[in-house]
């Protein structure tokens, strides 16, 4: 994982509404629906992706909604992520 | 003049105690009370503080002169000029007092309420979730919900209807093996919610009641005896249900997804934070095992019927 994020920082548990994420270095617990969990997924695997990369998993998960809606969901989770410092080094 | 506790029979129950031996020996702060896996030395010189025990705690197997206890509290009159203004009582947990006082008359609430902080903040062997929990069959239900849900109703109504009450308040989750623990003490009800179970169950057996608390009317039903003789037995969760009483409601259960459960667990168990990796693991392990509700329902009748149709369901095959 880049970003200096060690590869074992995040347990992950997945359910079918959604994901719960423990932070092993801040002791954190972040409870995101499909969507976020989308962009979540992704950046654990690349911090660089970027909203193209990462819009179709987005999509997958928010059926009927349009591009723009699903671009405004990439933006709200990267909100959430910076506050949460959880792809910062 | 013969001191009552110094009666050298070793008591079983409470109730073996008689009255005025327990009162003696809370006096003297030489009675432990055994409730489920907990031994907690209770200390008064509160008569009625004794009193609400006997009555309440009947059933409960307890111990004299303990070496070991898990907890011990007090609950007496403050030693502050306001003992002569109006009449107060403080509770102490291993000596220190982690509330303001309450008017003296709630002395037997502020116990209660006392003995839930303590085991909340201390007791770290378990993850300590606020829901009621009740076991049939060996399968238990845990019911987290915030205050004016109608948790502790529905739970009073289950625990008479042929579930074991684990607890009312405080259900306690050993993050190792996935079993919740009871602790099988009285429920707490409030307000009209007294006089509906009074109403539903006539032969239930209750603690004192007192007014104008910040909760307004408040009294414990005691816990079923069948559920104070099981209380040392675990179970293991099957169903995590969200109940909301819902005035003229019909009664409406409807899956739940569980990450959105999980929230729940995170914010609403006293010691996540301290027990972390473990607590989030536990949770986990909890949401994969068990199916997960909301339950809307107006009427008791109702909610018993469905509950003990989940009771009738089949259990999940596990890999």
């Amino acid at each position: 994982m880049a970003g200096g994020a060690a590869p074992d920082r995040f347990a992950v548990r997945r359910w079918d509404d959604g994901i719960a994420v423990f932070d092993r270095r801040s002791g954190g617990t972040h409870c995101m629906n499909t969507a976020t969990a989308a962009v979540f997924e992704r950046l654990a695997t690349d911090p660089t992706a970027s909203d193209d990369a990462i819009l179709p998993g987005v999509s997958a998960c928010m059926p009927g909604a349009t591009d723009a809606e699903c671009r405004a969901a990439i933006a709200e989770a990267r909100v959430r992520f910076d506050a949460a410092r959880l792809f910062q080094a | 003049m013969t001191d009552p506790a110094s009666a050298s029979a070793t008591a079983r129950t409470v109730a073996d105690l008689g009255p005025t031996r327990l009162a003696a020996l809370m006096r003297q702060g030489r009675l432990a009370l055994q409730t489920g896996p907990l031994l907690s030395r209770l200390q008064t010189p509160l008569a009625d503080v004794a009193a609400y025990v006997a009555q309440a705690y009947r059933h409960h197997p307890c111990v004299i002169d303990a070496e070991f206890v898990d907890v011990s509290v007090s609950v007496r009159r403050p030693f502050n000029l306001r003992r002569w203004l109006r009449s107060q009582v403080e509770f102490l947990v291993e000596g220190e007092s982690p509330f303001e006082p309450l008017p003296r008359e709630q002395a037997p609430a502020l116990l209660e309420w006392g003995l839930n902080w303590t085991i909340a903040s201390s007791c770290h062997q378990w993850l300590t979730v606020h829901a009621a929990c009740l076991e049939r069959e060996g399968r238990a239900v845990i019911l987290p919900a915030p205050p004016g849900s109608g948790k502790s109703t529905l739970c009073a109504a289950l625990a008479l209807r042929g579930w074991r009450l684990l607890s009312d308040e405080l259900t306690l989750l050993d993050p190792l093996d996935g079993q919740v623990w009871g602790l099988a003490r009285p429920i707490n009800l409030k307000n009209a919610s007294i006089d509906l179970i009074q109403a539903f169950e006539p032969a239930a057996e209750w603690g004192p009641t007192t007014f104008d608390t910040r909760k307004g009317r408040v009294t414990h039903l005691c816990a079923p005896r069948h559920s104070v003789e099981r209380m040392t037995q675990p179970a293991m969760p099957a169903w995590v249900v969200f109940p909301r009483y819902q005035a003229g409601a019909e009664p409406l259960l409807q899956p739940r997804g569980k990450a959105g459960t999980f929230t729940h667990f995170a914010t609403n168990a006293f010691n996540y934070s301290i027990l972390g990796e473990l607590a989030f693991d536990a949770v986990g392990r909890l949401l994969d095992r068990c199916e997960c509700f909301d339950f809307t329902y107006s009427r008791i009748d109702d909610a018993l019927e469905v509950f003990d149709w989940l009771a009738g369901s089949p259990a999940p095959q596990t890999v």
